[in-house]
């Protein structure tokens, strides 16, 4: 999902994930809708936003043993601590959060939303904030990603999301300005229609 | 509860009067409240103990009884809205809301006056203004919940979860300052005018509060409708 | 769909009992690490004693008549306090969301932060008693003055977490909590104080018991009301 700031992308996805109701129209993942089937629809989903949803006062292990719990799954601790290796930071499990770098937050928050194995993983720009380093670190971790899961993700990184994702939406004030879902772009051309299509 | 719209009521004029219901309601109410208020001052008999005064009783308690029907629509239409979503039901919940604390504020005023006329001092802390004051605080905390809140959405939402608490709380409070001053309410026995008088001005009162009512929601999506075209006009420039 | 390994189904009772002790878990291991709320309950409660102390010292010499109320006022403003704290750290880094977006029930969430409420506010109570006992010398340390408060605390601890979460929401947020729930709490605030009283001077058990009823009465309304009200004020969080 691409878009100027304001266009409604961090609202779709909100909707997406379940945490905002949309005012009007309905929300489809396969056959289920937030209504009818949330829980079944919050296992199957994971979900890196704004906010590392990470508790500054309990270490990484603790976070996420946590959130491993409260997915209902069979060992929380072991889980947890596979999910901080695949990200890189099981050196640093035992640190408190609030001590953590930035960078080192979001791969802990990346972890933490894919420690249940979700089917869909919804990202709203995961690479704010990061440095080239840490955006590299976290690019593999992506790109593994990708194979194993749907990858919904709102960014200002058009090669990100060229790379991530196998089709795109670019949404500007709020509406769909141009939608492709198998495109065979190059990062030039899809600059050239991005910015034709937001415009002035 | 449906609202009479501008054109609705246009369209049912008597031709040769250019009368409309709305009108009729309006004058239906104010004449209520001018015939029980020249029956509370003239036609009731004076009260025993307490004399003149007593009579403030016939816009007090009708204010009150009107007062707790606009509780009874605040908690109300906000359980009906969170169950359907409906924003009109919003519309009649908040301005019930509003409505309820300007006349409770009357009641405690008016009661207040009676109080001093016949105690001496404004206020006392007897169950019945005791209750009053925990209600009206409660619509206060109402519209300042709504105030504060960040949307319009989320200010129907936290009003209605208020209002329901509210509602629910009502009788502990009731129980709760009754007790408190070892005072049970009695059925009070009076003579016929007397009920007659209350009767009907507890009719305009509920009346004008209806009135006022419809009045609040009109002007409420009057000025929606404003905002919408409002917004459709800046997008298009 | 993908793998589902991890999700082993299992009766939706030990589930539901997992995500609770998980979440009062969480809660109460915060606390601990960052002794927001408890601590401040304490000293506050504590200060308002001191206050009162002086407020009345000067006045009065039948400390007894005012006792309760003195009490009870430590207790409802600190207890204010802490409420506001708990629900103001999920705001930090957007972690209620985080907790919306788990498989669990709003239900769930309740009964945890009420439970950890609960606790908290009675973790300052252990402080402020004691101290309150001595400032005033007042026989409050009895089994039935306590029972009495736990009582009230549980239906103060049942609309704080409504209304707490809530008024973490809004525009206005530390005014918010108070404005909410003072009014709300009356019917607590007087059937407590009165209970107190009366035991405190001795009276029997059966001279408070129709406070006692009023109590629960409270205890019981506040607790189903705020219950079934929560997922409400969670909604479309943040």
């Amino acid at each position: 999902m691409f878009g100027p700031n304001g266009s409604g992308k961090t609202t779709l996805l909100r909707i997406l994930a379940g945490l905002s109701k949309a005012t009007k129209g309905k929300i489809e993942i396969g056959r289920f809708s937030y209504e009818k089937h949330t829980r079944a629809l919050r296992e199957r989903i994971g979900v890196v936003g704004h906010h590392t949803y990470l508790y500054d006062d309990l270490t990484a292990e603790e976070n996420l043993v946590f959130y491993a719990r409260m997915f209902g799954l069979e060992r929380p601790e072991e889980s947890a601590g596979e999910a901080l290796e695949r990200v890189g930071v099981y050196q640093r499990r035992r640190e408190r959060v609030r001590n953590l770098s930035r960078g080192m937050r979001q791969r802990v928050s990346l972890a933490r939303a894919t420690i249940h194995d979700p089917d869909i993983l919804i990202m709203d720009e995961p690479d704010t904030g990061l440095d080239q380093d840490a955006c590299n670190r976290i690019d593999d971790f992506l790109a593994l990603s990708r194979r194993l899961r749907t990858m919904v993700v709102a960014t200002h990184n058009l090669s990100l999301g060229l790379r991530l994702c196998e089709g795109h939406l670019i949404l500007d004030k709020g509406h769909v300005a141009h939608q492709d879902m198998a495109p065979k772009v190059t990062i030039e051309e899809l600059e050239l229609l991005y910015q034709s299509v937001t415009g002035p | 509860m449906s609202t009479v719209s501008p054109t609705a009521l246009s369209k049912h004029r008597m031709k040769r009067f250019h009368i409309s219901w709305g009108d009729l309601f309006a004058l239906a109410t104010f004449t209520l409240l001018a015939i029980s208020l020249g029956m509370g001052l003239l036609y009731a008999p004076t009260e025993l103990i307490q004399g003149e005064p007593q009579r403030i009783f016939y816009v007090h308690l009708p204010m009150a009884i009107a007062s707790y029907i606009a509780f009874l629509l605040v908690a109300g239409c906000g359980a009906i809205y969170l169950w359907k979503r409906n924003p009109a039901y919003d519309v009649v919940a908040r301005s019930a809301a509003e409505l309820g604390f300007f006349f409770l504020t009357l009641v405690i005023i008016s009661g207040g006056l009676w109080g001093q006329a016949t105690w001496g001092t404004f206020w006392q802390w007897e169950p019945r203004l005791t209750f009053t004051f925990v209600l009206w605080l409660i619509f206060v905390a109402y519209i300042m919940l709504r105030h504060a809140s960040q949307d319009r959405h989320q200010a129907a939402r936290f009003g209605a979860i208020l209002g329901i608490i509210g509602f629910a709380d009502v009788p502990l409070i009731f129980a709760s300052v009754y007790i408190w001053r070892g005072i049970h309410p009695e059925p009070a026995t009076m003579p016929q005018e007397m009920f007659i008088t209350f009767l009907l001005a507890t009719l305009a009162f509920i009346s004008l509060f209806a009135y006022l009512l419809v009045l609040r929601v009109r002007w409420d999506k009057t000025r929606e409708r404003i905002d919408e075209l409002r917004t459709i006009l800046e997008e298009q420039t | 769909m993908g793998s589902q390994t991890n999700l082993a189904p299992r009766s939706t009772k030990t589930a539901y009992l997992r995500q609770l002790g998980a979440l009062l878990w969480k809660d109460l291991l915060i606390e601990l690490r960052s002794r927001d709320a408890v601590a401040a309950m304490m000293v506050f409660g504590v200060l308002t004693l001191t206050v009162f102390n002086f407020a009345f010292e000067l006045r009065t010499d039948s400390v007894s008549l005012v006792a309760p109320g003195v009490l009870w006022v430590a207790i409802l403003f600190a207890g204010t306090l802490g409420l506001g704290r708990t629900f103001s750290h999920e705001r930090e880094r957007g972690s209620m969301e985080g907790l919306l977006l788990c498989p669990a029930d709003h239900g769930t969430i309740f009964v945890a932060k009420f439970i950890a409420n609960l606790t908290f506010i009675g973790a300052a109570e252990v402080v402020i008693l004691p101290i309150y006992n001595s400032f005033f010398d007042v026989p409050v340390l009895r089994p039935e003055v306590v029972g009495v408060i736990i009582l009230a605390t549980i239906g103060f601890a049942a609309v704080g977490t409504i209304f707490g979460a809530m008024a973490v929401n809004t525009r206005a947020k530390e005014v918010m909590l108070p404005v909410l729930l003072l009014p709300i709490v009356t019917p607590l605030i007087i059937g407590a104080v009165r209970a107190t009283g009366i035991l405190i001077d001795g009276e029997p058990l059966s001279e408070a018991w129709t406070w006692i009823k009023l109590l629960i009465a409270v205890d019981v309304v506040y607790l189903i009301v705020s219950f079934l009200m929560f997922e409400f004020a969670l909604e479309d969080w943040g």
